[in-house]
């Protein structure tokens, strides 16, 4: 594709910056509606405990106090799915049936959802909260995945048998491992474990509801994935689809965990109960211990090598922590199965998991979903096996990626890829050469690691991929796009403004984003598997297209010439052969509107677009790295991550979240702990006084270098990034730290201590 | 953590008379609010829930930074942390206790948070008290009963428990002129990430005689490495009227680590002090040769 883009590429501003920069912005948890009520949740303090009794009439007493709900209060709305609900049965069938109610009587996690009030004000809902009388009954709980999987263990669900929420398989087998291994040279394994990352949204969970004169639940949601929230929403209250109109504020950040319902059951049940508008925002604590966040793993891993670095076989088994109920967890072990295993060419792979349920808060989806996990362990052992074989880590990674045309690791066409580009010159970004392999002397001591990873746009073939867009010409020119993905903070308008733009020939500014309202949008999968500017975008850009059309067929009637003579830039439909022949498309729109010649037609396209190919994005990662070796304290002294993610649409964008990518990396490699303590349950860290992403100060040197390649594929050669910023960072940090000080750390985080115990091993 | 404080009645005394008066009044249900970076953390986590809060910045009296070479320095309680950072005497002469305010977590917690406030909350980990220690401050405590001088070191008797009583003032910090060719410094870890509590902290303060470079007088602050804040004396007495030398401060440091006390994280914090502590006496020792370099120049 050489075509000459003149929107597509640019840096442009984004739709939404000046209101963002402003404070003028509107997010959930800005809204206010005439009488509005404010909810509040109250949550176990334990972490499996049956709710004897509930005494509710002091709460309800408290002037101010609209309603107290306790769970039989919500007895007759169903129990839900966190998660996408057909999502497991595509992937192998790991459906339970959902047990999770609006509100609990038996409490499975700290954290755990037991009464809500709705009251004036956010004071009287606190001291409501205060004034319900709970008499628990503490139950046996049960913490680590492997004690839950013994016999006799505290049993977390009564629909997963011995706590096995699901065995589940890699979907794409291939060869014969054992066969593998034997015609391996060199084989490498270890056990890897990885943490509960948690997303830190800037924002919390929020939510606004009420019910409108005509019976309808009007609901705000940040939910990612707008259309089937209220699929979701209207089977948990039992009302056809037709009444429920979910609304999409700005939200403040998603990352996967508003994938799922947040706060909305609970908000619309104070709604219905007091027939007022409700709004339930989340404290800090509550978006750590109610939702979800990152699953963690403890796997081995095992791949063989042929002597020249050939991969023969990868083999690994997942033991994930899924939590109190069933969420999105189970996924996270075959997406990490599937994006690794699938990331190199290997000929023979294999690989299981079981999913434990633990009375722990709720596991679930988190940008790269199961991708960091297993990336985390495959990218150390490629190290460790290229050191064996005495390769350098670049030769041998270059050795096994695949190449454009081979299978890639969804079991579709690896439609591009230019990671050996991305290798080569995010080397020379960190200065590979002069840096690695370097001997090491001195307390503070330096040293650089790779890693590598392909991500996905999109989530085809494993789930239903179905984008829509609408698209309408004004009669001055502009357009009005009608799309619905989750405005993230990831400027997934300006994407699209600019996709439109570019194929109408006019302006990104003359594109006017109408978004947020089930009521208008068509049907919108959402913004996850990093697929909104690749599958919204391809649905944009097929619209856009068929206006086009249009457009041009008019004017060519008007300039009296065939529409394939013409072409349109800057809002101007020009005569190819002779440009001095034009007219603007804003005149070629008026007169489609107002037509006094009976040729009415409002200039429009529409496209319901379904993934058949997904192309994917690829990246190699690159730390430097000091450490101390007196404190064992770990520094990321410069980060480089070089994406091939096809065509960048916004370079600015693309560098957004690459950079968000290694800051959220580099807490899940170094900083970030979420600890729950193991003779109580309880969260510890469940705010950011306990729990430590990496501030600004933590933050090394940036680099982001695009290779801005187009994709045969994708939307004016774009594939996804929304992900893939985050996956080879820890990984890479961790192969830094072995060229500095020849240790390996296996189990997240990588904290001091960790460095210094094997330190003291080592020179044992 | 609740989102909104308990109702309490609220008081903004004028005079530390008037704000005496309250405390006395109310007792126990009555908390001073001074930059409220701690406490306000405290009433939303319900672990205080006080009746009456007692404003104290509104009292312009106890905002200053006096210094003279024969009465030292003076600080009143409401000195924020920004402004003893930012002091040209205090950084001359009192460097460590500089550094120590300006570790103290970000420039918004430092344009709040009181000095007072930082000695008063008690807690392990209050930075600007292992250079307190090792200065030697006094603290001057003021209630309806009159007035009364404790030394720092008497002050902390227990996790965020004080010597502080009820319905009495912090009202200033008095602090002796080091003697000349003396020279200290504060050192720290911070827990994970580079603003955070810390893991531990150090402060260390010699005065070192230049004719036979002798350690006249050492002394070590430590916080965040046992229940309060400490001197570690046992480890001055290693260097004190020494010639010092690398395997002394070793010794120091190891001795040190022996009086500390963690209570979580133990092994690695046991472990930093004596980094920290020998990081402290070498760079001490190193700014006095300086110091006696530039004198005889
Ligand atoms: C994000 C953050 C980071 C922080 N980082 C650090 C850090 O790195 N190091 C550190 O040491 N601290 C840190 N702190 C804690 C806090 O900022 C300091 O301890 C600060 O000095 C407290 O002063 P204040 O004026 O805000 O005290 P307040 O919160 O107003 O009061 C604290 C306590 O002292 C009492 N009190 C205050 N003044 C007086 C007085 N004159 N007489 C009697 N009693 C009094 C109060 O009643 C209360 O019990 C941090 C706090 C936050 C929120």
């Amino acid at each position: 594709m050489s075509q000459k883009l003149s929107v597509v590429g640019k840096r442009i501003i984004q739709p939404d910056a000046a209101a963002k920069a402003t404070g003028a912005a509107m997010y959930a948890s800005d809204l206010k509606m005439p009488g509005m009520l404010i909810g509040k949740v109250l949550r176990s303090p334990y972490p499996h405990a049956k709710i004897k009794r509930i005494g509710k009439s002091k709460a309800e007493k408290l002037p101010g106090v609209e309603a107290v709900i306790t769970p039989e209060d919500v007895t007759q709305w169903k129990p839900f799915d966190r998660g996408l609900k057909d999502l497991p049965m595509i992937a192998g069938g790991y459906l339970v049936p959902p047990d999770e109610h609006i509100l609990n009587e038996r409490a499975r996690h700290f954290g755990d959802a037991i009464a809500a009030v709705a009251a004036i004000n956010e004071h009287i809902a606190e001291e409501a909260l205060e004034l319900i009388e709970v008499e628990y009954e503490e139950l046996p709980f049960v913490i680590d995945p492997e004690e839950a999987m013994k016999p006799g263990a505290p049993q977390v669900s009564d629909v997963a048998e011995g706590n096995i929420g699901k065995h589940l398989s890699y979907p794409f087998p291939e060869g014969d491992v054992e066969k593998g291994f034997k015609e391996a040279d060199c084989i490498v394994e270890g056990t890897f474990s990885t943490t509960k990352q948690e997303h830190c949204t800037a924002e919390t969970a929020a939510a606004v509801a009420h019910l409108d004169v005509n019976g309808r639940i009007n609901i705000w949601s940040q939910c990612q994935v707008a259309h089937m929230a209220r699929r979701e929403i209207a089977h948990i209250f039992n009302m056809p689809v037709s009444k429920v109109k979910l609304m999409t504020p700005l939200v403040g950040g998603g990352f996967g965990q508003r994938g799922s319902v947040c706060a909305e059951p609970i908000c619309i049940a104070l709604a219905l109960k007091t027939g007022k508008p409700v709004k339930l925002e989340y404290t800090r604590e509550e978006n750590f211990t109610a939702l979800e966040s990152r699953t963690g793993f403890k796997y081995n891993l095992k791949i063989g090598f042929k002597q020249d670095g050939t991969l023969t076989a990868m083999q690994v088994y997942m033991l994930g922590r899924l939590g109190g109920y069933m969420g999105c967890g189970p996924m996270a072990s075959v997406i990490g199965m599937v994006f690794g295993l699938g990331h190199y060419r290997c000929p023979n792979r294999a690989g299981e998991a079981d999913m434990v349920m633990t009375n722990t808060p709720v596991s679930g989806a988190f940008r790269g979903f199961g991708n960091p996990a297993m990336m985390w362990g495959i990218e150390q052992l490629v190290d460790e096996a290229a050191e064996k074989l005495g390769m350098n880590p670049l030769k041998i990674r270059l050795k096994n990626i695949k190449k454009a045309g081979e299978i890639a690791n969804m079991g579709l066409r690896l439609e591009s890829t230019y990671l050996d580009e991305c290798i080569k010159r995010g080397a020379e970004a960190i200065g590979w050469k002069e840096k690695w392999g370097k001997k090491k002397e001195g307390k503070m001591r330096r040293g650089v690691g790779i890693a590598t990873m392909t991500h996905c746009s999109g989530a085809a073939p494993l789930y239903l991929d179905h984008s829509n867009a609408f698209i309408k010409l004004n009669e001055d020119g502009s357009a009005d796009l009608t799309v619905h993905p989750a405005p993230l903070g990831q400027h997934i308008w300006g994407a699209l403004s600019q996709i439109a733009a570019e194929e109408l020939g006019i302006l990104a500014e003359d594109i006017h984003i109408v978004t947020g309202d089930t009521d208008i949008t068509l049907f919108e999968y959402g913004s996850d598997a990093s697929r909104s500017t690749y599958a919204i975008g391809s649905a944009t850009l097929i619209a856009a297209h068929q206006a086009k059309e249009q457009i041009l067929e008019r004017a060519a009637k008007m300039l009296g010439v065939s529409p394939d003579e013409l072409e349109i830039k800057e809002r101007q439909v020009y005569v190819k052969a002779n440009p001095k022949k034009s007219i603007p498309v804003a005149d070629v729109c008026y007169d489609a509107i107002y037509n006094f010649k009976g040729e009415c037609l409002n200039i429009s396209g529409k496209c319901s677009w379904e993934g058949r190919w997904n192309s994917s994005p690829t990246g190699a990662f690159f730390a430097e790295v000091e450490i101390n070796t007196e404190t064992g304290r770990v520094k990321v002294i410069k980060f480089v991550t070089a994406i091939d993610c096809g065509k960048a649409i916004n370079p600015m964008t693309v560098e957004g979240q690459l950079e968000g990518g290694m800051q959220q990396g580099i807490g899940y490699g170094l900083t970030e702990d979420y600890i729950i303590n193991k003779d109580t349950g309880v969260v510890e860290s469940d705010n950011y006084d306990t729990y430590k992403m990496p501030g600004i100060l933590d933050m090394p040197e940036t680099e982001v270098v695009i290779i801005d390649k187009p994709d045969p594929k994708g939307p004016f050669g774009a594939k996804g990034v929304g992900e893939p910023g985050m996956v080879g960072v820890a990984p890479a940090i961790a192969n830094a730290i072995y060229d500095a000080i020849g240790v390996r750390i296996k189990d997240l985080p990588i904290t001091p201590e960790k460095v210094l115990k094997a330190l003291g091993e080592k020179s044992q | 953590m609740a989102r909104l404080l308990k109702p309490f009645e609220y008081f903004e005394p004028r005079t530390v008379e008037e704000a005496v008066q309250l405390l006395s009044k109310y007792g126990h249900q009555a908390k001073v609010l001074a930059g409220g970076t701690d406490l306000l953390i405290s009433m939303k986590k319900r672990k205080i829930t006080p009746q009456y809060v007692v404003y104290i910045k509104s009292i312009p009296e106890l905002d200053y930074i006096h210094y003279s070479q024969q009465a030292g320095l003076k600080i009143g309680a409401l000195a924020t942390h920004t402004a003893i950072a930012d002091s040209a005497i205090i950084k001359d002469k009192f460097e460590l206790l500089a550094s120590a305010c300006g570790k103290v977590g970000t420039p918004q917690v430092r344009n709040m948070g009181t000095i007072g406030g930082n000695i008063c909350e008690g807690g392990p980990s209050q930075d600007s008290v292992p250079s307190l220690l090792v200065l030697e401050a006094k603290l001057k405590l003021i209630s309806l009963h009159g007035e009364r001088i404790v030394p720092i070191d008497e002050f902390f008797i227990a996790p965020f428990k004080t010597a502080l009583q009820e319905a009495e003032l912090l009202t200033e910090i008095q602090i002796p002129t080091p003697p000349p060719r003396s020279a200290g410094c504060y050192k720290w870890f911070t827990k994970i990430t580079t603003v955070d509590e810390s893991l531990a902290g150090v402060a260390v303060l010699m005065l070192l005689d230049s004719t036979d470079g002798i350690c006249r007088d050492l002394k070590i602050g430590l916080c965040s490495v046992a229940p309060t804040p400490i001197r570690a004396r046992r480890a001055e007495q290693v260097l004190r009227d020494k010639k010092i030398d690398n395997s002394l401060i070793e010794r120091a440091a190891r001795v040190a680590v022996e009086e500390t006390s963690p209570r979580s994280r133990a092994d690695y914090r046991k472990r930093m002090t004596g980094v920290l502590v020998r990081e402290a006496i070498s760079e001490t020792w190193q700014k006095i040769r300086q110091l006696h370099l530039r004198e005889r120049a």
